[in-house]
């Protein structure tokens, strides 16, 4: 029964995905289809994740019973838990883009735009769900390109410049892992990961300078493809250039894969251990709050509401890592929990710059003047994003700040919390200004409010903006029941080790 | 509306809102008799049975339904008048006065609260204990003869509707406030008062009240954020949020406590505007209409001092029941902690009173007197921790002045707000002789700066005397050294005496300039509210004991002090002694004498250099360093960029924030950052090919 559900949340994708392109003559239809499909996807992954949560987890084998040759999908209450988030906000991000996408891509193209979407989502479900370091590094390089044609579909000359930038910089990256999985294999033998981790433990004094390299290379090839600081520098491009609906699949989602292959090197292949014997916690830490300060700190001197959106993604991962790199059940629930609130509080934020893009044309911050009056839904869910992610109480994103202190706390690292403060009252400072103009910029704003008519985005653009702002205040005020379910996730790595 | 119409609606609301302050009036007079007296409805609790188990009751709920609901109920009235809309906002405040009264007999006994456990993931409770009973008290009474009084002064201003929304709201969050019963909980309403009176203070929407919203939001946030921190430190060591003490678990921790305390004092005090970190408080009140500014000195920042009682007072007390020594070293944390309260309040009192001296803007000058005036309760607050189990002395004299602040000071602030209403002037020496013209002002004015001046049979009197036994107290059972404080507290006081001279001979007296000749203000609802704190005023000044009796005891009692020493000291203070008095008349004449020596030598009206602001020398070395920084990044010679670094420049640029220094700064980084990106990518590329070609070549 689960493996059957595993299946076809897998497969669903990939068969509607592949097959779109038949009916381009029907792109709405086909939009309509896509999201249907995603939306199923997201009915079965949670009837997975609850079944798991009842019965226990299983491992699916795949193409062979043989687990050194064969390709295990583990499903626990972790895995299942991702990807159910996962296509449960895409589901709501492509109800959005079935309106929003036609500004931005040419009608002939429609099909295509789907296809990557799908392709790619089913790349990042396979990507969570398997147990093999080789077959994580093939799934990486589909979402990398299908990434990259999402970037570049709108065909204009800064899309494509983004885009070959970010391939570029991805194709390193993925040459880095590869690299990476390839010293460890040599080491081992294996390439699933918890039969690398058995038979890791035994070599790492001999070959000490090895082990190192391996974690090296991958950690470093997985932070450039999760724009963790130094290596960030593909992101404000990609991500402000592409149409609204695919900044916020790219930011909010396609990221935290990268972040969630992260946490299986860390956890289940190195192990906690044998990470904190690398001192390999220090440096996620480090690089962590590196990054935590200076995405905030680029993204003060922004113009372009999409530009402070993606870098303030960039110190939004700065927070992850320092969660994952704690290395402690409350860091990685800390980390799993932002995770979560950051793909709905940024598909959020990305979703109705779409909507004042879409029905105003305004992108630039000085001209907000009066938007909260003039799309006022969609400023609401705006102003409800930018105050989660300053970390005010009643958001999901003053949650998850309390969590990551918390953790941080108890692991005796105080100054964490306080580098935590700092880019907080950062983000209000560049977040603040943008809601106070557009509520109360201008006082001559509202007196023309007659004449101006209100917002007139499709009411499928309306629904996800205004579903994602109600869940940002949901997980905030009953953030028990959520972290319920994190709890039990998180404790999966620490019972193995 | 015609004027016919108009004048018409003046005339009614006066008659109505004149009987509800009348209805309000018998309220409190009749909450004050049964107290007294001691029976009818306060005789004993059984007398009233309101709740089943007082411990889990939904009434705290209750009493922020009406401000709410009253708030949002006139958004959707745009169809009535203002009138009708104003009327629902403020009987609805006025219904929560009676509600928050009939729980005394429940505060005296115990508490009144309500538990949430799991919402929010850490819990939410209410607590409605003898503290929290006395700010809802006083914020009920001011706030209520706040917004009669809005009602009239914000006719002619615009978004109407939107100021009582956020009045309101704030309304709700200062109850909540007093309500909470766990740190969190406090902390939630804080946040939604910041943002909640931020609205309030940009109301004018001009560049300037922006600036001094900046200024607002940004160090309110800030405070939260210092709050936020000590919470985490407190759940991690204590494990739990709710106002008990945490000694136990902290003490072994070593200096954890020092810092959690730290940050709990700098968080609130920022709402407090306690001396390095007022900076916003100086710049809204000239900006904010006079009823926003009536709020914000009389009840808002009051906020803070009660904030910093409440967890200072819990956290770091030991259990109630049992009585420790004064030297026993449970006490240890307290006393340092209110060591340096003691002197910052000390600081605070000195430097608000030397600016507010030197005015010249009427409401600028109440916000420094502001200022001065809540480093008192900081003196209070902090004897009160210094001192260990002989502090009563200072937490009584902290909550007297807060309730008797929150008097004088919102009435002086509506006195500002009426001169300015008929005048369109803030400026004192351009005003003169408006007691022929404005005769009921300037009553109202005088009653309310001889309370705040500390003369006998006002208010102000009773509390500055507590205050003043508590410093002494401070240098009896503690250091010598507070001797020198004690002096500064008289000199002070004569400061503020003088001020208030000032103040009102500036205004009131002398000659009536020629262009105010033409006014004549008529009685209108304006005054009702003024007049109902007037009373307030006389009758604590004339009956100083009862509060101390009935409310301020009451809640010494649920602390940890020694109760001997309150039935000592506290329950039978004499404030109508020889000593009182003479010591009243010393600093009545001093003030006298610094009023009439500063304004013939015209030292009053000295003005500092800007380079003597506050902020400008505190971010001077910051300032330089971004300046630096900016001129590397651009290179010197650059002409393109002269704009950005003119704006920079550090000497005599006074306008441009701080904050505004680091976003120029960022921006010129970013641009050339994001100009060499493309190399930059190359960089990476070229070393991450040496680095794989490397191990390509090591294996």
């Amino acid at each position: 029964m689960n493996s059957a559900l595993l299946i076809s949340q897998i497969l669903l994708l990939l068969v509607v995905g592949v097959s779109l392109p038949l009916f381009h003559k029907f792109p709405k239809a086909v939009a309509w289809a896509a999201t249907l499909t995603v939306f199923a996807s997201s009915v079965v992954g949670g009837l997975l994740l609850y079944n798991i949560n009842q019965t226990g987890a299983f491992i699916y084998v795949f193409s062979s019973a043989n687990a050194v040759v064969g390709i295990e999908l583990v499903v626990n209450s972790f895995s299942a838990l991702l990807t159910f988030i996962m296509t449960s906000v895409s589901s709501l991000i492509l109800l959005y883009s079935i309106e929003s996408i036609r500004k931005d891509v040419a009608t002939h193209q429609l099909a295509r735009y789907y296809t990557l979407l799908l392709v790619l989502l089913f790349a990042m479900l396979i990507i969570i769900y398997t147990n093999d370091l080789f077959n994580t590094y093939v799934f990486m390089a589909i979402v990398a390109i299908s990434a990259t044609a999402l970037v570049s579909i709108k065909q204009k000359k800064e899309n494509f410049i983004a885009s070959f930038r970010y391939l570029l910089l991805n194709e390193m990256a993925s040459l880095s892992y590869l690299l990476g999985v390839a010293i460890l294999y040599l080491l081992t033998g294996h390439l699933n990961m918890s039969m690398v981790h058995d038979s890791l433990q035994p070599l790492v004094s001999d070959y000490s300078l090895a082990v190192y390299a391996a974690t090296g290379l991958i950690v470093i090839g997985l932070s450039i493809k999760a724009a963790v600081f130094p290596l960030h520098i593909w992101l404000p491009d990609a991500h402000s250039s592409a149409p609204s609906a695919s900044s916020a699949m790219l930011s909010a989602i396609v990221i935290k894969a990268y972040l969630i292959v992260l946490i299986k090197f860390v956890y289940v292949v190195l192990g906690t251990e044998l990470a904190k014997e690398l001192s390999l916690d220090l440096y996620i830490i480090f690089v962590g709050v590196l990054g935590m300060m200076m995405g905030s700190f680029f993204a003060l001197g922004q113009r372009d509401v999409k530009r402070i959106l993606a870098y303030s993604s960039v110190s939004q991962v700065g927070y992850i890592m320092v969660g994952i790199g704690l290395m402690s059940p409350l860091g990685l629930l800390a980390a799993l929990f932002h995770i979560l609130s950051h793909a709905v509080m940024k598909s959020a934020l990305f979703l109705s710059t779409g909507v004042f893009i879409y029905t105003k044309k305004r992108r630039k911050v000085h001209q907000f003047q009066g938007l909260g009056y003039l799309v006022p839904l969609s400023m609401l869910v705006f102003g409800i994003g930018s105050l989660g992610m300053i970390g005010i109480p009643l958001t999901s994103g003053f949650i998850a700040k309390f969590q990551l202190s918390i953790s941080a706390a108890s692991a005796g690292e105080g100054w964490i919390i306080f580098m935590v403060l700092i880019s907080s009252f950062l983000n209000a400072v560049y977040y603040l200004p943008i809601l106070l103009r557009a509520y109360i910029g201008e006082p001559e704003s509202r007196e023309h409010l007659g004449k101006i008519k209100l917002e007139q985005a499709p009411v499928t653009m309306l629904l996800p903006v205004a579903v994602l702002g109600l869940g940002i205040i949901l997980m905030g005020i009953f953030p028990n029941q959520v972290l319920q379910v994190m709890e039990a996730a998180a404790s999966i790595f620490f019972e193995v080790s | 509306m015609g004027p016919i119409q108009r004048e018409h609606i003046y005339q009614t609301f006066t008659a109505q809102s004149s009987l509800m302050i009348l209805g309000m009036l018998g309220l409190v007079g009749w909450f004050v008799a049964s107290i007294w007296s001691g029976s009818g409805l306060f005789a004993s609790t059984e007398a009233l049975t309101l709740f089943n188990d007082a411990s889990n009751t939904w009434y705290p709920f209750l009493i922020l339904v009406p401000p709410i609901l009253g708030s949002v109920a006139q958004l959707f009235m745009k169809k009535y008048s203002l009138h009708v809309q104003d009327f629902v906002v403020i009987t609805m405040s006025v219904i929560t006065i009676p509600m928050i009264m009939v729980l005394y007999p429940y505060v005296i006994e115990g508490s009144v609260g309500i538990a949430f456990p799991d919402l929010l993931g850490w819990g939410i409770s209410f607590k409605i204990d003898m503290l929290g009973f006395i700010l809802l008290l006083i914020t009920s009474v001011v706030w209520f003869l706040v917004m009669v009084y809005a009602h009239q002064y914000m006719k002619r201003e615009h978004h109407h509707a939107r100021f009582f929304f956020f009045m309101g709201l704030s309304y709700a969050a200062v109850l909540g406030m007093g309500m909470a019963g766990d740190l969190f909980t406090l902390f939630l309403f804080f946040e939604g008062l910041t943002f909640a009176s931020y609205m309030l203070v940009v109301h004018g929407q001009t560049k300037e009240s922006f600036a001094a919203g900046y200024a607002f939001i940004f160090m309110g946030i800030m405070g939260g954020l210092l709050i936020f921190e000590a919470m985490v430190y407190l759940q991690n060591y204590v494990g739990s949020l709710a106002f008990e003490s945490a000694l136990a678990a902290l003490v072994p921790e070593g200096n954890v406590r020092y810092r959690i305390m730290g940050f709990l004092i700098a968080g609130f005090s920022v709402k407090a505007g306690m001396a390095p970190v007022h900076v916003w408080l100086t710049r809204s009140h000239p900006v904010a209409p006079a009823p926003a500014s009536a709020l914000l000195s009389g009840v808002m920042i009051k906020v803070g001092a009660f904030a910093v009682v409440r967890v200072a007072t819990s956290f770091f007390f030991p259990e109630p029941g049992i009585i420790y020594s004064t030297l026993d070293p449970v006490w240890l944390t307290s006393r340092n902690v209110g060591l340096l309260i003691i002197w910052v309040g000390v600081f605070t009192m000195g430097y608000g009173i030397f600016y507010a001296l030197i005015q010249s803007n009427m409401k600028r000058m109440l916000a420094y007197s502001s200022i001065s005036q809540m480093g008192f309760i900081f003196l209070g607050i902090g004897v009160a921790l210094y001192l260990s189990s002989y502090g009563a002395m200072g937490y009584a004299g902290a909550l007297y002045h807060i309730f008797n602040h929150g008097l004088y000071k919102s009435l002086l602030f509506m006195v500002a707000g009426s001169v300015y209403l008929q005048t369109h002037e803030l400026d004192m020496y351009k005003l003169g002789g408006l007691w022929r013209k404005m005769p009921l002002t300037a009553g109202l004015a005088f009653i309310g700066s001889v309370g705040i001046a500390g003369v006998p049979f006002f208010n102000g009197f009773a509390s500055k005397s507590v205050l003043h036994h508590a410093i002494v107290e401070a240098y009896e059972y503690g250091a010598p050294s507070f001797q020198i404080a004690e002096w500064l507290f008289i000199f002070i006081s004569m400061g503020t005496a003088a001020t208030l001279m000032k103040f009102f001979y500036l205004v009131f007296l002398g000659k009536l300039p020629e262009k105010y000749k033409k006014i004549h203000p008529r009685l209108r609802s304006l005054h009702f509210p003024m007049m109902a704190l007037a009373i307030f005023i006389l009758f604590i000044g004339l009956f100083p004991n009862f509060l101390l009796d009935y409310l301020i005891i009451p809640a010494l009692l649920r602390t940890s002090y020694d109760p001997a020493f309150i039935a000592k000291y506290i329950s039978s203070l004499e404030f109508f002694t020889l000593k009182e008095f003479s010591l009243s008349a010393l600093i009545l004449s001093g003030g006298l004498f610094i009023a009439v020596v500063g304004l013939k030598t015209r030292i009053l009206s000295y003005e500092p250099p800007q380079w003597l602001r506050f902020e400008y020398i505190i971010f001077y070395p910051v300032n330089l360093v971004l300046l630096a920084l900016s001129t590397i990044i651009y290179g010197k010679e650059s002409g393109l960029h002269r704009q950005e670094l003119k704006k920079l420049e550090v000497k005599g640029n006074f306008k441009v924030g701080v904050l505004e220094r680091i976003t120029l700064t960022t921006t010129a980084f970013n641009q050339r950052f994001e100009n060499t990106i493309i190399s930059g990518d190359s960089v990476i590329f070229l070393s991450m090919m040496i680095v794989i070609t490397g191990f390509f070549l090591l294996f």
